[in-house]
């Protein structure tokens, strides 16, 4: 299967949790990819000049350095291996930060495998990082021009990581209708999880780095 | 200066001789009266030359009146003296040297009865009758015979009296020496003791005895068989002695002494041997014996009947003490056997007396405590100081918890020892402490369920590691299986990780229920090591969220302890969280718990949380463990005090040390469990 093994695209991924790091790797091992494993965001950066072209998956939560000071410390370090971020469930305002630090996408756990690989097929194949704030599609448009003022208002609390709860009590509105404008949302969106809506928020240019957390 | 008071010397017995002036003149004119009517009726009945009576009287009465007036009656017996020298046809001179001599004896006895032997003038103690004869009539008559020898010596047989010789002047120094022996107790004991007001009849029998038996003895003819009679004077005295006391012994005495000194002058009575020197020497004697005799026979009686009545007393105190304890007190003889118990001990196990005594005491006790309690009074016996807790059957309704001290009694030896024993009803006080571990153990319980509710998020996360490793586990294994069959390998692996997984979850959540469920409080013996490790398990998730590291330091080499585990994780995961939150507050650079347990010789086992946190001021230190008191926004200060409530109901001590910026430390010790 590996039969050109220097132009396989390398998995590196970073979680301390190493039963998560042995099923990932027997993952992407199923579809062939090669996976580099690390237990820490420290033992990561230390191999960082070893890093080839692929894809980094890192976990946000860490012991001693996180996720996201991975990410800053490799683009510091001008290492700019396009990088995914997963974490736990509800973890919405960390995710949104790593975004911002530069992470390309966010995955939830516990992942769907199809979700997770086809993340680290389009991070892989897809241009550095630089411009894809700026890349918005007619598409994209068309899906954003559909929201309406008070439903932008949900997703811009949503990005922010707030519960349904406290997005209703901040809107004065019910739960339920909170619940019911999520869901047009997603659906107008067309985002399949949280975190690909506050990935295609932030790529739509609705929320602004300012508004972040 | 109308009035004043005797002042006698420290320590003396204060007979409270207070006198109005007038009244102090009489008194000395009464004295200078009595010591010349003494002394001339002395010198009229056995005058023996050169200033020598036979008997003298006088010098009780100077010595007692000293005693009792002070120095101040030196004046009166010095006049006395003096004229009934001159009297009796001394040289004035002479008589001046002789009254001189008077007064010395008397001061000297004086001097030395009141500040130096301390003297009791009651003669109730065989050492005031010991501090009289030898400090009151020794020195005094020797010193008094002085000027005597000095005038035998010079004077030559000159004067109205036959001439003196050796033994003149010891019948002279004998005669001086009875007058104190014999008058001064009678004196010192009248003015002293408690006024005679209305004498028993039995006392004017005494003094008919007396008589009686003394006129005998001393009318009969010296050979005569009635001369024995002089032996059942004796009778009377003890009487005196063991019946009435000093003062009445005295009395008899001198009664003795004048019937005596009537017989010799009539020249009759038992003393009558050759010459009237002779007799008066023998005389003196029998009667200085017989009185010395007499009045430690009187103290020695008084002395033992007041030790007796101080036993009697001390024990009807002990009684009144025994009866009011709110224990109950028994005593076992040497078989074992109820000998005696108190009022309370009858109230406390509702039994009469006379069920009680001569019972053995194990009898009283349940059948499953009776082994415990023989051992226990076998200990005893061995002198052990032990205490056990027995169910006592009560009369008729149940058992009471008692608390049984046993002492083992000073016995004689070889004799099978006694106890006593002090038993104390518990059963309230032990409900008490029940009811207080039941409110612990539910305080306990909700606080775990608190803090369940405050690490949810951090176990959501710990569980979602299993999940998600199954997740993707599943998801390859299922790639793997689905690429064809070259891929068994790989799906088996990933299958296996899956199945590690799932167990890793369940076990997760085993924990959490193990230590949210309320149960009952149990002690089980525990791997202190263990205890800790799990401790560290169920911390992990949510000190990692702070951005914290948890270390274990296990070095308590498989001690055990016994203990309710779940309360002693709930203190060591409380004092965990603590430190977490404090660390990740504080924003410290070094962010590091340690859990560690450690052997802490001779038989305990330490546990200690040491964080690198921000520590806390002394102040602090001290408020720490009250409740309610809180450092946290959300918190309601409760964590803390339970634990070191949990910590002191499994007899160890919370203690709490830091230092500001450089981290706290919380220890206890907990007794090591040694299997039997």
């Amino acid at each position: 299967m590996l039969e050109t093994p220097a132009r396989t695209p390398v998995v590196y991924v970073v979680d301390d949790e190493p039963s998560v790091r042995d099923a990932l790797r027997l993952l992407f091992q199923s579809v062939g990819m090669k996976v580099v494993e690390f237990e820490n965001a420290s033992a990561a950066l230390s191999g960082a000049d070893e890093l080839d072209s692929g894809c980094l998956i890192t976990d946000l939560r860490m012991p001693m350095m996180s996720g996201i000071d991975l990410i800053e410390a490799l683009r510091e370090r001008g290492c700019h291996l396009p990088a995914i971020v997963i974490s736990a469930h509800g973890d919405v305002k960390l995710a949104v930060r790593a975004l911002k630090a530069g992470a390309s996408d966010f995955v939830e756990k516990p992942f769907n495998d199809q979700d997770l690989l086809d993340a680290v097929n389009s991070t892989i194949n897809r241009p550095p990082v630089s411009g894809w704030t700026q890349a918005l599609s007619g598409d994209m448009a068309a899906r954003v021009a559909q929201i309406t003022s008070r439903e932008l208002a949900v997703l811009k609390q949503i990005v922010a990581g707030q519960s349904n709860k406290q997005i209703a009590r901040d809107l004065d509105l019910s739960p339920r209708t909170v619940e019911a404008h999520r869901a047009r949302v997603m659906q107008k969106m067309q985002a399949g999880s949280v975190a690909e809506l506050v990935s295609l928020a932030l790529r739509a240019g609705i929320v602004m780095d300012e508004e972040l957390v | 200066m109308s009035e004043q008071s005797v002042q006698l010397g420290a320590g003396y017995y204060n007979p409270s001789i207070s006198l109005a002036l007038p009244t102090r003149l009489l008194v000395h004119l009464l004295t200078a009266a009595a010591y010349y009517g003494a002394g001339m009726l002395a010198f009229a009945v056995f005058p023996i030359g050169n200033g020598v009576a036979g008997i003298w009287p006088a010098a009780g009465l100077s010595v007692a009146t000293m005693l009792l007036f002070g120095p101040s009656v030196s004046l009166a017996i010095f006049f006395s003296d003096f004229l009934v020298g001159l009297n009796t046809g001394l040289p004035t001179g002479h008589a001046l040297l002789l009254a001189t001599g008077a007064v010395g004896e008397a001061l000297v006895a004086w001097y030395l009865l009141t500040r130096i032997a301390r003297f009791d003038p009651r003669l109730r103690r065989i050492k005031d009758v010991t501090a009289f004869v030898i400090a009151g009539v020794l020195p005094a008559t020797m010193l008094c015979m002085i000027p005597r020898m000095l005038l035998t010596a010079v004077m030559d047989g000159a004067g109205p009296t036959p001439a003196p010789n050796a033994q003149t002047v010891l019948v002279g120094l004998l005669g001086h020496g009875l007058g104190v022996l014999l008058v001064a107790p009678v004196i010192l004991s009248w003015t002293a003791e408690r006024p005679l007001l209305k004498p028993s009849a039995e006392f004017y029998l005494l003094l008919l005895a007396a008589v009686l038996l003394n006129a005998a003895a001393f009318t009969a003819t010296p050979s005569g068989p009635a001369s024995a009679l002089l032996y059942a004077v004796f009778v009377v005295v003890l009487w005196a002695a063991l019946r009435f006391g000093p003062r009445e012994t005295s009395d008899v005495m001198l009664l003795t002494a004048i019937f005596a000194t009537w017989a010799a002058w009539r020249a009759s009575g038992p003393f009558i041997i050759s010459n009237q020197i002779e007799a008066l020497y023998s005389l003196s004697l029998f009667l200085m014996v017989a009185t010395v005799t007499a009045l430690l026979l009187a103290a020695a009686a008084r002395e033992r009947s007041a030790s007796a009545q101080r036993v009697e007393e001390s024990e009807l105190a002990h009684r009144m003490l025994i009866e009011q304890m709110r224990e109950g007190v028994i005593t076992l003889d040497g078989m074992r056997r109820l000998a005696f118990v108190s009022d309370r001990f009858c109230a406390l196990s509702g039994w009469q007396r006379q069920d009680l005594i001569g019972r053995p005491f194990t009898q009283l006790v349940a059948t499953a405590d009776r082994l415990r309690l023989e051992q226990a009074l076998s200990d005893t016996e061995r002198g052990q100081d032990v205490q056990i807790e027995v169910a006592l059957e009560r009369a008729g309704e149940g058992t009471m918890l008692a608390s049984v001290a046993p002492r083992r009694l000073a016995g004689s030896e070889g004799q099978p020892a006694r106890i006593m024993a002090v038993v104390a009803d518990i059963t309230e006080s032990r409900r008490a402490a029940e009811l207080s571990r039941l409110r612990l153990q539910q305080i306990a319980h909700t606080n775990r369920v608190q803090s369940m509710d405050e690490m949810a998020i951090a176990f959501a996360h710990e569980i979602s590691q299993p999940l998600t490793a199954i997740t993707s586990y599943a998801q390859a294994a299922r790639r793997f299986l689905s690429a064809g069959s070259g891929a068994i390998g790989p799906a088996r692996e990933a299958i296996d990780g899956a199945e590690r997984e799932a167990r890793r979850g369940s076990e997760i959540v085993r924990r959490i229920r193990g230590f949210v469920q309320d149960r009952k409080s149990e002690r089980v013996p525990q791997v202190a090591d263990l205890l800790v490790s799990e401790v560290a398990q169920l911390a992990e998730p949510e000190v990692r969220q702070h951005g914290v590291e948890l270390r274990t330091d296990l070095c308590a080499n498989g001690c055990k302890v016994l203990v309710d585990p779940v309360q002693i994780q709930q203190v060591l995961l409380n004092l965990v969280r603590n430190a977490a939150e404090a660390i990740g507050e504080a924003g410290s650079a070094t962010r590091l718990i340690t859990l560690k347990s450690v052997s802490a010789p001779p038989d305990g086992v330490a546990f200690a949380v040491i964080d690198s946190g921000p520590g806390f001021a002394p102040a602090e230190l001290a408020k720490i463990f009250d409740p309610f008191y809180t450092s946290k926004p959300d918190g309601i200060g409760i964590g803390l005090a339970l634990c070191r409530s949990i910590i002191e109901d499994h007899d160890g001590q919370l203690h709490g040390a830091a230092e500001p910026g450089r981290g706290a430390t919380f220890t206890f010790t907990l007794k090591e469990f040694r299997d039997a």
